[in-house]
């Protein structure tokens, strides 16, 4: 009895060890069917496809763009598609075929590979999509690689499209040539305080500031590993600093102060109007920790926001409107012009003259967030009908002159029936980053556009995301897009470290 | 060892005792279905869960997060007060099983009724609370879960590996504070239970620690973002963690002492059970809030009548509650008939403020789309979402949705739709939205003003003049003019939007009108209005009464009151409105 228990006990074991065997070459087999697979979903080739006329209504619209070389993959969908199939082909060459379900996720490093080789060279995109079982060929559209890159980091801030009230908010880095988000800071190390107007010192992850809005809050200068807390505010009014602009010496920094307000309207598509009732320019000397001010840029007569500066440091550039009676009422009346004051470095002193410079069409509008390119030779502004936060006017879009004629260059291709707001160069000058509400009218998307050196702007394309359903899903708005050359590497913790330290006073003057 | 000793049932003459769980878990269901729905209704209301990478992750990023992921998924069947309340029995169950099983697998056989019955009575009521979320209930039980699940392996040197190992599952189901309380527990229950420790077995109890240690700093380095504060306790909840080593310690003591034996120990663990329960359902329970969450619901499901229902309960109100019922009045048209019906004197309950709390706001977000300004209802929606823990929720989702689609625009409305499209149970909801969706126009913007500027009278009129057909606006419009005393206002709206002539006249407006008339307000020249003769009998008894008690208003207050109940003439009369504390818009 005991050998047969023992004859049956070896024979299961023998079993079990054989099945083991078994199990494993199916394992093996199972994976190697599957790499078979992600290979085959990568390179099948759709029959019997009927053609259609029309080119593929894609999400997001990466159709005729321009595109820098180091772009993350430009992943989309098509709406009702279960399987897409996309062909680059270079002059009839296909050079990279990929395929997807309702989406395609392009391979980073096919990607890249295909970018560095089209540089400079324009690509024909064919999409085939599977409709209800039934292939459809779509016209195809066009992807030009531009020569020149893009910097390779954005930071934003991501924040509700609330009004005045936050939860969680945020300021993030996103690696433009890839899909890594990280955060740079973030409000739940500071007691849930609100961060803004984020601003780098001519692009640097190393030297740049921001503001903290909290008890013993103030505004934060990060150099090197130096990060200082520091209570910039106007002595007259007492209000603190706004919205900030480096000098690229790295030695001022220029804010306006301003006493913003916002009036909710009742019934409009527009619904909210947020507006100065006085602001101010406030110069701060970092050298010398002081704030300095001009008589002409503080005081009630006018308000002046929006601060920035020419690429050689000699000029600043702000916006500037008389003030108006019986706001919120009157805001129709709230126009603000373009204004230019020469600037001494070295002393530290703004020019006897200022100009008031004549916008095409100025009468009608407001003007706000002016920024010249690097090279000196545009400025880029933001066109509103009044006011000044352009981010709730869908009538907002960007504007541009050449300043050596002062004429107006046309750069409609980069607006829509929506708001555009905020925007800001890339280091070489090629590449606009814009905040544009086209999507659905509320929530804030950033939009990169090609910028020739005539000028001319190029269609402009949402910042590229790993799931292409990321923008209707996702309810935060992308605030400030500011261009960065290299990656933060200041941990979130380090910064609210600084943020928690005590607050610098600047020196009277 | 019978499972019937574990909760003292050790003989023929306590047999009865074994009803004693059924009964329990039977009161609980009860309780929660009948006693406290409002609550379980608000649970699924307030929370979120979709089938989206980005939630997915946005849940999972957070300490425990798979935890917090599967229970905001279950939360979402408490949309049903009776499958919410089946919920949390069945995690109740799960945890007295847990309970049971634990001490057989530590040999004990003398247990204290206490130490039994101690972290299931405290898990009934750890959601008693509006802040209390599923999460803290599941997480609770899978801590048990867990510690049973290593006390499952039999051999030390296994087992204290498996504890190592299974670290890495624990960290994705539960929180700092529970993960502490878990290991403390391996390691007190190998010291008081299993026999002398050897020197290599110290090490494993060493790299516990350095897990625990290390968990927080590699999360908060690589995962999500974590402040100091949130780091171990992340809400006050998570104290009840700590029932685990307790409870382990407890059954220890009670093993050492032979409390079991003891009818004094006995009775007295009994007695502290009894405590625990009753000082922490003193502490938890709150009718009036349950009250008010029911209200809540109703409001937001469109109930009017139950809101009233619940309003004729009430003893006490709170000014949300006077709120709520206000806004069933008007929805029925009997706001100007039944408004001082209920403690409206001395209480305006026509302004809100902004950014008290989630409930507030989202209630308020609704109202205002009663009143059809949908700005102020995003307004109000936007910061219902800013003050909950997860940046959304249901309701809001919804109310975004109701808003966007009731302006008519149609872009935000189906990027809305699409999201709650994405959870489980709302599919027939969002398809009944989107034809809606597709009958709605787009609203047109004439006569524009701002909210919040002028006083709130300026734009209510704008609102009503706007949609006078409104029954809701003219009843809600005509009664804040009531409440305001701006009685020249009442009669020019009046006028102009109620059809006087072919509509009785609620009986709060005629006692206005009466007054009106008797002041010779221009507005009303002319027109014949039909009083009810209890109104003109009650109005004339009361001038009366004032031309008595006149120089000595104070003292005929009282009488007034009681004899002629409440009345306009009233409040219009010995109400000082401006002493009334209002946050509003103004």
């Amino acid at each position: 009895m005991s050998k047969m228990c023992y004859f049956c006990y070896k024979v299961a074991i023998t079993i079990v060890m054989k099945m083991r065997l078994f199990l494993k070459l199916c394992f093996g087999l199972s994976c190697f069917v599957a790499v078979l697979n992600v290979n085959w979903s990568c390179t099948t080739r759709p029959e019997h496809v009927c053609t259609v006329g029309d080119q593929p209504a894609i999400y997001p619209d990466y159709r005729e763009i321009t595109v820098p070389a180091n772009i993350a993959p430009l992943n989309f969908g098509l709406d009702g598609a279960t399987a897409i199939r996309v062909d680059f082909k270079d002059d009839d060459r296909v050079v990279y075929s990929c395929s997807g379900d309702d989406q395609v996720d392009f391979p980073l490093k096919k990607w890249r590979k295909m970018l560095k080789e089209s540089a400079g060279r324009t690509l024909s995109v064919e999409v085939s999509a599977q409709v209800d079982g039934e292939w459809f060929g779509y016209a195809p559209f066009h992807i030009t690689v531009a020569t020149e890159e893009i910097d390779p980091y954005l930071a934003y801030r991501l924040i509700e499209p609330n009004y005045g009230m936050w939860n969680q908010l945020g300021i993030y880095q996103r690696n433009l040539t890839t899909f890594d988000e990280k955060s740079i800071l973030h409000n739940s190390l500071f007691d849930g305080g609100c961060v803004n107007c984020h601003s780098f010192h001519q692009y640097s992850p190393r030297k740049f500031m921001f503001h903290v809005r909290k008890k013993d809050g103030g505004t934060v200068l990060v150099d090197g590993e130096n990060i200082s807390k520091i209570d910039i505010r106007n002595d007259k009014s007492g209000r603190s600093a706004t919205y900030p602009m480096w000098h690229p010496s790295g030695d001022y920094l220029i804010f306006s102060s301003n006493d913003t307000k916002q009036a909710f309207h009742a019934w409009s598509e527009q619904r909210v109007e947020v507006y100065d009732v006085s602001s101010d320019l406030l110069l701060y000397d970092i050298r010398n920790n002081r704030v300095l001010t001009d008589p002409r840029f503080v005081g009630d007569s006018y308000l002046e926001t929006f601060p920035t500066w020419s690429p050689d440091g000699k000029w600043l550039y702000f916006c500037r409107a008389e003030t108006v009676d019986s706001l919120p009422g009157n805001y129709k009346n709230l126009k603000y012009k373009l204004m230019r004051v020469g600037f001494d470095p070295e002393s530290g002193r703004f020019s006897a003259e200022l100009d008031s410079l004549r916008l095409p069409g100025e009468e009608e509008m407001s003007v706000s967030f002016p920024r010249v390119s690097p090279d000196g030779r545009y400025l880029l502004y933001t066109s509103a009908q009044d006011a000044t936060f352009p981010v709730w006017h869908s009538e907002a879009d960007l504007k541009m002159i050449d300043l050596s004629t002062f004429s107006s260059v046309d750069i409609s291709v980069v607006n829509s029936p929506s708001s555009e707001s905020y925007h800001s160069w890339s280091s070489n000058g090629r590449w606009i980053v814009f905040g544009s509400r086209r999507d659905d009218g509320l929530y804030t998307r950033p939009y990169i556009a090609y910028c020739a050196p005539d000028g001319s702007m190029r269609k402009p394309f949402v910042l590229p995301q790993k799931d292409y359903r990321h923008y209707r899903s996702f309810m935060k708005s992308y605030n400030i897009p500011e261009f960065v050359q290299d990656e933060i590497l200041l941990s979130p913790y380090e910064l609210a470290d600084g943020i928690n330290s005590s607050v610098v006073t600047p020196k009277p003057f | 060892m019978s499972s019937n000793s574990l909760y003292m049932v050790s003989g023929g003459r306590f047999r009865y005792l074994a009803y004693i769980p059924f009964l329990f878990f039977l009161t609980c269901f009860l309780f929660w279905t009948i006693g406290y729905p409002g609550h379980l209704v608000y649970k699924e209301s307030s929370s979120l869960f979709l089938f989206t990478s980005e939630y997915f992750y946005n849940t999972v990023s957070s300490p425990g997060g798979l935890g917090m992921y599967v229970a905001n998924f279950l939360t979402q069947f408490f949309l049903w007060p009776w499958a919410g309340a089946l919920l949390i029995v069945l995690l109740t169950i799960t945890l007295w099983l847990l309970t049971r099983a634990i001490i057989r697998r530590l040999k004990i056989t003398d247990a204290l009724p206490l130490f039994v019955w101690l972290p299931t009575v405290v898990s009934g009521f750890i959601l008693l609370t509006i802040p209390a979320v599923v999460a803290d209930l599941l997480q609770f039980v899978i801590l048990f879960a867990f510690y049973w699940g290593y006390l499952s392996v039999s051999s030390r040197s296994r087992r204290l590996g498996s504890a190592l190992t299974g670290f890495v599952l624990a960290v994705l189901f539960l929180p700092e504070a529970a993960l502490i309380a878990l290991y403390t527990t391996i390691i007190l229950s190998e010291i008081l239970f299993f026999g002398k420790i050897r020197f290599r077995e110290w090490a494993f109890f060493i790299l516990y620690t350095l897990m625990l240690i290390l968990c927080p700093i590699v999360w908060r380095r690589y995962i999500s973002i974590l402040d100091d504060s949130v780091l171990y306790i992340a809400y006050p909840d998570q104290w009840f963690f700590v029932l685990l080593p307790v409870t382990l310690l407890g059954l220890w003591f009670s093993r050492c002492f032979h409390w079991r034996s003891s009818l004094a120990g006995w009775l007295v663990s009994l007695a502290i059970l009894i405590g625990v329960g009753v000082k922490l359902g003193a502490d938890r329970y709150n009718a009036f809030e349950e009250a008010l969450l029911q209200m809540d619901d109703a409001i937001d499901r469109g109930e009017w009548e139950r809101v009233m229902t619940i309003a004729d309960r009430q003893q006490i109100f709170s000014r949300q509650m006077i709120y709520y019922i206000a806004v069933a009045l008007a929805n029925r048209g009997e706001l100007g008939e039944r408004l001082f019906d209920y403690p409206m004197v001395g209480v305006n309950p026509f302004y809100m403020p902004r950014g008290h709390s989630y409930l507030s706001s989202s209630s308020a977000g609704q109202i205002f789309t009663c009143m059809k300004v949908h700005n102020a209802g995003l307004v109000y929606t936007f910061d219902a979402s800013m003050n909950n823990r997860y940046d959304s929720s249901f309701r809001t989702l919804k109310n975004l949705i109701r808003m966007n689609s009731a302006k008519g625009n149609r872009i935000l409305a189906v990027k809305y739709l699409d999201l709650l499209d994405r959870s489980l149970l709302y599919g027939d909801w969002v398809k009944q939205q989107r034809v809606l969706l597709e009958q709605q126009k787009k609203s047109e913007y004439e006569d524009e003003f701002f909210l919040g500027y002028g006083t709130l009278h300026d734009y209510m009129e704008t609102v009503l003049i706007r949609n006078p057909d409104d029954l809701f606006i003219r009843d809600y419009v005509l009664s804040t003019c009531l409440l305001e005393k701006d009685l020249t206002r009442f009669c020019r709206l009046f006028v102009q939007t109620f059809p006087y002539r072919t509509q009785p006249i609620p009986k709060y407006y005629q006692e206005a009108l009466l007054v009106a008339l008797d002041m010779q307000n221009p507005t009303l020249k002319g027109i014949d209005f039909k009083f009810s003769d209890d109104v003109k009998v009650r109005y004339a008894q009361f001038n009366g009464m004032v031309n008595m008690a006149r120089g000595n208003l104070e003292q005929a207050m009282g009488r007034l009151r009681s004899q002629l109940g409440n009345s306009w003439w009233f409040y219009y009369l010995f109400v000082n409105i401006d002493q009334i504390s209002v946050d509003g818009w103004n």
